[in-house]
């Protein structure tokens, strides 16, 4: 893959949270990179870090959030070095952020018109737009993710519509804004399953009609599996494997993804899943070596001291797990 | 219509503001009651005391059957309460005039000192809270931290001294006493030494009044907006986290658009209640700041008026407190319903 035809490269990027006692090490060297007009999906646990991950890549993370070390490119530019004009240029125009949760990401106090007004005023800056032009592409932007009676919308407070037609709203917010890249994050949680199946679908077909690139976060697997064409799982902080989304679920490699896939509910089965054993990683001691190992029934002595590096396993699969490095490799790390 | 009229009536006894009025006016009854007995109760002999030393017993004797002191308590309130629907607060003692008469005469110069305590203390807020809630731990929010602190351990009267010093005996800027310079006269309409001057279309009398207006002002007004501006920024500080703020920042808005609109908004829903108590306490807070800066307001004529135990002047002062506070506390009400729609609209359960 050469560098022209990459859309956004995360490179080593590492984010900690900064609280009053402690520093929690989230991000721990997460590097993905996206294709144009390629969808890819993001899945793991809650609290894995992918939140963080494309809140970093806009580069809004709250103000304890710090990212300390890594790239971030779009095309060319470095948005962790570029001027904040450019990087209001991207968010404005480029970039595009479905929030996870459609109850919270609509302001409180101020209407949907105002809302998207503001936001619409700054995405055509310099365009002469009069209100009334705002309104109308407000409109457009509200009847373009089917909401019934958009006049209405508009006029409301985000209180007074349902889960559903507030993350209608959202979609249509982020699409004005995401020109090439869509990062959607988890757009389905805190939704009814029906609502859910609706909202993903909407998503695929204006993704599919703007031919925009895509980062998708959700649990809903089969969702993922089916909208996307690659996978990350991320568990802990760290990409731990990448495959093609076909390929992921039939073979999953690292043990992480095996348990994740054998637990996720499935409409069929007669009893619940195990689940899989242990917490998440307590960030603010992250476990040494791979941050699965105390979860991880494969676990050996290795994976307790060195971290496992995302090797290419064959031409398009790639894990993060000692188990499939090579033996003499194991050697040489352990000397 | 009758039924169109009653559910008319109706729709006013359910509004909030309607319920709030008649709830103040019941406490502002019982309030009355209150300080109409205690002044009553309080050792001292109000007749003697207006009358002097030297007034012959029977002079003495005759003012008290006219003031009603040597009947029962009850029968007195009756009285008083009789007067007080034909618009009657009774003769001072102290000036012999009608208590109203004298309310009206320093009511409006504690007002207008109330007024722009409150803007100061709103804006100072508003800047202050936002600046240092949108980025905290920064130089900026650890310097309003240590203002606040001293804001806040800092009484009014010691702001009132210390500005006095500093910038009218010291510096010079500000005039250390007063409400106007001596030389400039301007009739008087409503009291508002500001307004009147505008009114006489003398504008030099009006930068004088404000130039007049402005220490005792920032010294009531330092410690409430202090403590204010931290309340701000706690409620910034955990909106500007919060997804509903991170969406527009993600849509590029400049950064001074998001912070002082999209996390102000939703932040000043827990300061209001705080900013309109601190302001309506002014009216009976604000003594020591006009005396030090011989101010002719309500609260110095209160003050006066119980040290000399003029009942009637007591009875008034707090009544018109009372009210304003009770009024400036119906305003906030429906200020808050302004900014929250979810108040507004009786909705918001998630």
């Amino acid at each position: 893959m050469s560098e022209a035809s990459t859309l956004l490269k995360v490179e080593d990027l590492y984010v900690k949270y900064r609280s009053y006692w402690y520093t929690y090490h989230v991000l721990d060297g997460v590097s993905i990179r996206i294709k144009p007009g390629e969808k890819v999906g993001l899945i793991g646990e809650s609290g894995a870090g992918k939140t963080t991950l494309l809140k970093s890549i806009l580069r809004i993370l709250p103000p304890q959030g710090r990212i300390t070390k890594g790239k971030i490119l779009y095309k060319d530019i470095n948005l962790l070095r570029c001027s904040k004009g450019t990087l209001l240029e991207i968010r404005r125009k480029k970039v595009g952020m479905i929030f996870q949760d459609p109850l919270a990401a609509l302001n409180p106090v101020f209407t949907i018109k105002e809302q998207m007004v503001d936001i619409l005023k700054y995405i055509y800056k310099g365009s002469n737009y009069k209100k009334s032009d705002l309104e109308n592409i407000a409109l457009e932007l509200l009847r373009e993710v089917m909401l019934p009676d958009p006049e209405r919308v508009l006029n409301s407070y985000p209180f007074q519509l349902s889960g559903g037609m507030r993350q209608r709203v959202v979609i249509a917010m982020a699409l004005a804004s995401a020109q090439e890249l869509l990062l959607a994050d988890e757009p389905t949680t805190n939704l009814d399953v029906t609502i859910q199946a609706q909202i993903l679908k909407l998503i695929s077909n204006l993704v599919e009609k703007r031919r925009l690139s895509m980062v998708l976060v959700s649990h809903a697997l089969g969702m993922v599996r089916s909208m996307t064409k690659r996978i990350y799982v991320m568990y802990g902080g760290n990409i731990v494997e990448e495959a093609p989304s076909s390929k992921l679920f039939n073979e999953p490699l690292h043990p992480y993804t095996q348990l994740l896939i054998e637990n996720a509910p499935k409409i069929i089965a007669t009893k619940l899943g195990e689940g899989i054993k242990g917490n998440p990683p307590d960030y603010r001691y992250p476990p040494p070596g791979c941050r699965f190992h105390p979860r991880c029934p494969y676990a050996m002595d290795i994976c307790k001291k060195v971290k496992p590096l995302l090797i290419k396993v064959n031409n398009d699969r790639y894990v993060a797990c000692h188990l499939y490095a090579e033996k003499d490799m194991i050697k040489k790390l352990e000397v | 219509m009758p039924k169109n009229y009653l559910s008319y009536l109706k729709k006013i006894y359910k509004s909030v503001i309607f319920r709030r009025a008649v709830l103040s006016l019941l406490s502002l009854l019982g309030l009355s009651l209150i300080i109409f007995t205690l002044a009553r109760v309080m050792p001292g002999d109000p007749a003697r005391m207006a009358l002097g030393p030297r007034a012959p017993e029977e002079v003495v004797q005759r003012y008290r059957e006219l003031l009603h002191l040597n009947e029962p308590l009850y029968l007195q309130y009756y009285y008083w309460l009789r007067d007080l629907f034909q618009g009657k607060l009774g003769i001072s003692l102290v000036s012999f005039r009608e208590v109203s008469i004298d309310i009206a005469e320093f009511l409006p110069a504690t007002l207008e000192l109330m007024m722009l305590t409150a803007i100061i203390q709103i804006i100072g807020t508003i800047v202050f809270g936002t600046l240092s809630g949108s980025r905290p731990g920064s130089i900026i929010d650890g310097a309003l931290r240590v203002f606040a602190y001293i804001g806040i351990c800092i009484p009014a009267f010691a702001w009132a001294l210390f500005l006095q010093f500093i910038f009218s005996y010291q510096l010079g800027w500000f005039p250390p006493t007063e409400r106007i310079s001596p030389g400039i006269s301007i009739p008087r309409v409503t009291g508002f030494m500001t307004i009147d001057a505008l009114i006489a279309g003398n504008f030099n009398a009006f930068v004088d009044a404000l130039w007049h207006l402005f220490l005792p002002s920032l010294a009531l007004a330092l410690g409430a907006m202090a403590q204010e501006a931290r309340i701000l920024r706690s409620a910034m500080v955990e909106n500007i986290s919060k997804d509903y703020v991170l969406t527009f920042m993600s849509h590029g808005l400049p950064y001074r658009l998001v912070y002082f609109k999209y996390a102000l908004k939703p932040s000043l829903v827990s300061t209001i209640p705080v900013m309109g108590l601190d302001i309506a306490s002014l009216i009976a807070n604000a003594f020591m700041v006009e005396i030090i800066f011989n101010w002719p307001g309500l609260s110095k004529f209160g003050i006066t008026a119980m040290l000399r135990k003029d009942l009637n002047g007591i009875v008034g002062v707090v009544l018109v407190a009372g009210l304003i506070y009770t009024i400036t506390n119906i305003i906030v009400d429906v200020i808050i319903t302004l900014v929250d729609p979810r108040i507004r609209y009786g909705g918001g359960g998630e």
